[in-house]
């Protein structure tokens, strides 16, 4: 049976203003980069492989060199799964854009946002 | 002498007839909350309540299934009735239900209270009022059902405090802090509709049949005596919607909207109830597929949304995509739990060579393909003395909380994302649902308290994962891997054979 007309599913939300009459409903974010210091939150996902069964979430500092990020970050976490080999990372992506960062660039400077996610495969 | 009064006229008198009207003061100054979520109501009379009960006989109906609730559960406690069930890996089940469900049951009776003063109309102030105390009831007796336990199995301590802290309580948790800092009418679809009428047989069976198929007479007493409570709740969701449907053509558009946001909402936190069901239930009855199938596709699909047609109603947004996840969802969750055990008030543990075979047969499309090569690695490194746990803490949604291990819609080997940037600021979620529901309110959930970034902004009792777990009420020793627990080890040694020589 339908069960739903897939042109309805589509169809955009309507956006309405938060209501007023007892005040602006607007409160700010609970995790604005600016809690976190020089750090920021990054995720790491390790796409197709769904032993890891989810990106982790990472404090990190934004000036953080991304070899340092690979040794000291990404491999532990991915090495929980023992076929990890981290010779065989390849094809990184942000997001859906594929970037190739290289050891000295920073977090920063690759432009990896706070609560962005990057992610790799092993081929 | 004048003649007895009838039930029906005892109850117009001593309701409805209680209520005036105010002169000093407007209705607006005496009810200032129901009309700023833009539904308009006409005529609070037309509202029709469902069981016409006073307060005298509503006290009398319950003491009396308390009396009864009491007796079962003190002669279970009086028997070691905890012997009895089928594992003690049944147990999470019961913290599942202890640490996720009872604090709504509080959160239910304070919103209740609050509808019981606010809404405008006698008839549905009266009906919120019972539920109110229902709710509190609810969690009384559901935490002395479970309390016999406390002395044998542990993380059935400081439910109320876990609650408030461990990450994957968060779930049930911001799924009714979102209902309560809604309005009145938005609070009413999301819990006496889309929980009470149109999840609750997800929620409520699958847990009492479950504790009577695995032995827990007491939980499945408790579950007895709620289910003429939940019924009553169930057929004021009902009116609820219609009630409202029924004022103005101007509700119904708005009320889709809650139907849509809150049916996806629900389906999320009925997640927990799909890993509970499969998982946490030793002895199998119904799988959650099933469950699914028949109580959402065929009840409620097939016999609720025809009948809403009629004012304009269609299906929720989004559930075609639940109807395909009903192939995964358990696996999903329960392999999200089994990595993440380290830092729960639980344990998993490899599900036995029996439970593998069940899972094959009741989905065929899924788990030989997916999750019988986890777990059989998991095995694998187990049988090596390297039990495997995810080395970090999780991706959450900005929506629902549950750690990101869903995946593409009818793709189980491909985990989705989603994100909205608001005001410059980047917001993650699980799923198109959640997403929408985001998209919808962005102002409302930035100020979500996700556990996993709480705990990075130093905010969870430490920088550790120790730390953290003592700021949980976590003991340690306890949780993780079920075989290394003292549950496992007492269990076995409770059931060893009398040495009769």
């Amino acid at each position: 049976m339908t069960i739903i007309d897939p042109e309805i599913a589509k169809e955009p939300a309507e956006f309405k203003a938060p209501p007023t009459e007892f005040g602006e409903y607007n409160f700010p974010s609970r995790d604005h980069i600016s809690l976190y210091g020089e750090d920021q939150l990054l995720h790491i996902l390790w796409r197709g492989n769904i032993f890891i069964v989810c990106a982790g979430c990472f404090r990190v500092p934004r000036a953080m060199k991304w070899a340092d990020f690979v040794a000291g970050v990404l491999t532990p976490w991915a090495s929980a799964d023992p076929d990890f080999d981290v010779s065989r990372v390849a094809n990184w992506k942000k997001d859906d854009t594929a970037f190739e960062p290289k050891d000295d660039d920073t977090i920063e400077g690759l432009g990896i946002e706070h609560k962005g996610v990057i992610s790799f495969e092993l081929p | 002498m004048a003649k007895k009064a009838s039930m029906r006229e005892r109850y117009a008198q001593m309701t409805r007839g209680l209520e005036w009207e105010p002169t000093y003061v407007s209705q607006k100054e005496v009810f200032p909350h129901t009309d700023f979520e833009g539904i308009k109501i006409h005529d609070w009379d037309a509202w029709e309540d469902p069981f016409r009960l006073t307060v005298e006989a509503y006290h009398k109906y319950q003491s009396e299934k308390d009396k009864r609730l009491y007796a079962v559960i003190d002669s279970f406690a009086q028997g070691s009735g905890h012997l009895q069930v089928t594992d003690a890996r049944y147990f999470n089940a019961v913290r599942m239900f202890l640490q996720g469900v009872t604090p709504l049951e509080y959160q239910a009776y304070r919103n209740f209270g609050y509808l019981a003063r606010h809404l405008n109309g006698a008839g549905a102030r009266i009906a919120c009022l019972y539920q109110c105390i229902d709710e509190l009831r609810h969690n009384q007796t559901q935490t002395h059902a479970v309390s016999q336990f406390n002395k044998y199995y542990d993380h059935l301590q400081d439910a109320n405090v876990m609650h408030d802290r461990v990450w994957y309580l968060s779930v049930p948790k911001s799924f009714f802090d979102d209902g309560v800092s809604a309005g009145p009418f938005e609070f009413m679809l999301a819990i006496s509709f889309s929980f009470e009428y149109f999840l609750t047989n997800l929620l409520f069976v699958p847990f009492m049949s479950g504790a009577s198929f695995n032995g827990d007479l007491s939980t499945m007493t408790f579950g007895f005596s709620a289910q003429s409570d939940e019924s009553r709740h169930m057929t004021l969701g009902l009116e609820v919607i219609k009630f409202i449907l029924e004022q103005d053509e101007d509700n119904v558009p708005i009320i889709q909207d809650w139907v849509d946001k809150w049916f996806w909402r629900g389906y999320r936190l009925l997640t927990i109830v799909a890993l509970m069901q499969d998982y946490f239930l030793p002895r199998k009855g119904m799988s959650w597929k099933e469950s699914f199938e028949l109580y959402l596709e065929q009840q409620m699909l097939e016999g609720l949304f025809p009948d809403l047609e009629y004012y304009g109603i269609r299906p929720p947004r989004h559930v075609d995509q639940a109807i395909v996840e009903k192939e995964y969802l358990s696996h999903q969750a329960h392999w999200i739990f089994y990595q993440f055990a380290f830092a729960g008030a639980y344990n998993t543990t490899v599900p036995f060579e029996d439970e593998q075979e069940w899972f094959s047969k009741q989905y065929p499309e899924t788990w030989d393909k997916y999750y019988a090569p986890a777990y059989a690695k998991a095995k694998e490194m187990q049988n090596e003395g390297k039990r495997f746990f995810n080395a970090g803490l999780p991706m959450l949604c900005q929506v629902c909380q549950i750690p990101m291990g869903f995946t593409e819609v009818g793709d189980p080997g491909t985990q989705a994302i989603r994100f909205s940037h608001y005001e410059g600021e980047r917001y993650n979620t699980c799923s198109d649902g959640c997403k929408w529901i985001f998209d919808r309110e962005p102002w409302k959930y930035r100020q979500a308290w996700l556990p996993v970034h709480q705990i990075y902004q130093g905010n969870c009792g430490g920088a550790t994962v120790p730390e953290v777990l003592e700021w949980y009420g976590i003991n340690t020793s306890e949780n993780g891997e079920y075989f290394d627990t003292s549950d496992a080890k007492n269990w076995a040694q409770w059931h060893e054979p009398a040495n009769v020589s």
